[in-house]
């Protein structure tokens, strides 16, 4: 039998008691968590900064695309000033983005006000009153002067030509006095190409006698003007761009394929590290992408990728070791090995730089939000200067929202009238930290698509020559 | 700071608190815990515990504030190992040990030493848990029989009769230990 004085016996014990130490098993320090979270809720405070940043991001992105529509209308009417004017037709996109033309042709402007007025239009502002100030600024109206008249519904082209006279005009003014007592000018309102009813016609027609019998004198600068608001009243057009829409010619109501939205399958290998170190095996990046394209360049990109992103972080890179004090002096990280599994909400905004019949080169700048499925983590670490490994499957979903800057350029291919490929490289740069373990993660990657881009019919009016 | 965080239930000062302490409480529970799982759950219910009741540890009155809240949360820790075992309220049983290893040991003295802090925790853990927690209360913590008593429910006479018994027991386990090493 064992001789063990209880004092030995005692003193063993204790000493045992005092230098044994265990450690909890990994995943308590979680379940702890989630019985905290249910007996000793915390206030959500730190969501309100989520929700800022989001605000603020979604607020930028509103702004930016009504800047970059306003921005491009402008620029098209000024264009379509500056083409036309030389062509003698101009042109100006309706509220529907429907173009309208001016027939400028044959016309002699000889004031010195007239391009500087016409500039000001382009820029949207030039008013019915702007095109009467023309009129008025000329003493008499020359003989080879087209004048607008406003249309009198939607569909509605008229066109104001010099001694003219069309098969089918609706609007004679030889038989007018006041265009009689003015033999420079004559009035000729063609007809509506399509759908329009002798009723809106007639009553134009009637009005506008009406308002030349009456003022029963020589037409001038500012009865041509008093006309101009006149016909304006008559055809209910507020807007001072419809009162300057007159189309030259023929308008044809056919269906025209517009094409806005582009769908993308994706798929591509994900390169992800931390502190830009070596990056770990392959992952993978597949999902589907939506794209509204505000116009030839810029379109607006979305979707969800469901991601596989295998990395290794070194050292202090990784700050958390379940059921650790990482900042204890007798535990070091070595290198946490993970595999995250995520998907990612890209919000990102494309611009077309090279434009071709079948290519087109783009760079892409937005922001991607992360959603955390599960990370495999393994954990080689010392405690104690002896190597420790720890392997953890952490399955709590984690929500990032806006935590990578999303970089890339691409080339795109057309393979058929709807089908096109493309390539996009492409980095994400951390904006926050992700994971259990709080990484600031970089990807590398390529994105290989297969683009489809349907054709939406809308009507559009055509002009024939 | 670290306190601080943990009275505001800031959650990350409380993880932090939880990997500062976790493995000397877990090293407690084990102590009187029935098994593995036992101990996990008291050691839970041992940091819920002190992080409702944080604002009640005065760190103004301790210089050595972590040596002070380990004492505090060790209180903790044993006091709900002592509910445990009075919700359970296990009966006292003696552990048998077979006869065929009760021989003695050629060199004792020299085979004690060569017991590892683990095996000796382990013959601890061994012990039926109403010698257990004498054994524990009395050699490892220091309380007198009439503290045990109050704290256990029991009377002094069966406070010191268990802890006569556990002394005896882990006397057994210990020759086993040694038996084994010396055959092994």
């Amino acid at each position: 039998m064992l001789n063990l004085s209880d004092q030995e016996l005692d003193r063993l014990s204790k000493e045992a008691a005092e230098k044994f130490e265990a450690s909890p098993p990994p995943l308590h320090w979680e379940k702890l968590r989630q019985r905290l979270d249910v007996e000793m809720p915390q206030e959500k405070k730190d969501n309100k900064w989520v929700y800022w940043r989001f605000g603020l991001s979604g607020l930028f992105l509103l702004l930016f695309t009504i800047g970059v529509i306003v921005m491009n209308r402008s620029r098209n009417q000024y264009n379509s000033l500056s083409s036309n004017l030389g062509s003698g037709s101009l042109k100006i996109p309706d509220q529907t983005g429907v173009d309208k033309n001016i027939n400028l042709k044959n016309a002699k402007i000889n004031q010195p006000g007239f391009d500087s007025r016409l500039s000001e239009k382009s820029s949207g502002n030039l008013p019915t009153a702007n095109l009467a100030s023309i009129t008025a600024n000329k003493k008499e109206i020359t003989s080879q002067q087209s004048i607008p008249i406003p249309i009198a519904s939607k569909a509605s082209a008229y066109s104001l030509n010099e001694k003219k006279k069309k098969p089918g005009s609706k609007f004679d003014s030889s038989n007018d006095p006041l265009l009689k007592s003015s033999p420079n000018v004559s009035y000729n309102v063609l007809t509506e190409t399509k759908g329009q009813s002798g009723k809106s016609e007639f009553a134009i027609k009637n009005n506008v006698d009406n308002q030349l019998i009456k003022n029963g004198e020589k037409i001038g600068p500012e009865s041509l003007s008093a006309r101009t608001d006149t016909l304006n009243t008559i055809a209910g057009k507020k807007d001072p761009v419809e009162s300057l829409s007159i189309a030259s010619g023929n308008v044809n109501h056919n269906p025209v394929p517009l094409k806005r939205w582009e769908f993308s399958l994706v798929v591509g290998p994900d390169y992800s590290n931390v502190g830009f170190a070596s990056p770990g095996k392959a992952g993978i990046n597949i999902g589907i992408m939506v794209g509204y394209r505000i116009n030839e360049r810029i379109s607006v990109q979305t979707g969800l990728l469901y991601s596989q992103k295998h990395y290794t972080a070194m050292g202090d890179a990784y700050k958390r070791i379940p059921g650790y004090n990482t900042s204890s002096s007798y535990i070091k990280m070595q290198r946490v090995d993970a595999n995250c599994y995520m998907w990612d909400l890209p919000v990102n905004i494309r611009y077309d730089f090279l434009l071709r019949k079948k290519q087109r080169a783009f760079a892409s700048v937005g922001i991607s939000s992360y959603f955390m499925n599960k990370e495999d983590l393994h954990y080689h670490y010392t405690y104690y200067n002896n190597p420790r490994y720890k392997a953890w499957l952490n399955e709590e979903n984690g929500n990032y929202w806006l935590s990578a800057l999303n970089l890339s350029v691409g080339f795109e291919q057309r393979i058929s009238e709807k089908f096109s490929f493309q390539a996009e490289p492409f980095i994400k740069l951390p904006l926050s930290e992700i994971g259990y373990g709080k990484v600031s993660m970089n990807s590398l990657g390529i994105f290989l698509s297969l683009k489809y881009t349907p054709a939406i019919l809308r009507f559009k009016k055509q002009e024939k020559r | 700071m670290l306190l601080a965080g943990c009275k505001k239930n800031d959650r990350s000062s409380q993880q932090e608190l939880y990997e500062l302490l976790s493995n000397y409480a877990m090293t407690i529970c084990l102590r009187y815990a029935e098994n593995q799982q036992e101990a996990e759950e008291l050691l839970q219910e041992g940091f819920v515990k002190l992080f409702k009741n944080i604002d009640k540890f005065d760190t103004s009155r301790h210089a050595d504030i972590l040596s002070a809240i380990k004492g505090w949360f060790k209180r903790i820790l044993i006091n709900t190992c002592i509910d445990q075992f009075r919700k359970n309220r296990h009966s006292v049983t003696t552990y048998s040990i077979s006869e065929e290893f009760d021989l003695p040991a050629k060199n004792q003295a020299t085979a004690v030493d060569q017991l590892s802090y683990k095996e000796l925790i382990g013959a601890i853990r061994l012990l039926s848990p109403g010698y257990r927690q004498v054994f524990n209360l009395f050699i490892i913590e220091g309380l007198s029989h009439e503290e045990i008593s109050k704290k256990l429910g029991i009377s002094v006479g069966t406070s010191k009769s268990n802890l006569s018994k556990a002394r005896e027991k882990m006397k057994q386990y210990i020759l086993q230990l040694i038996r084994i090493k010396v055959y092994a």
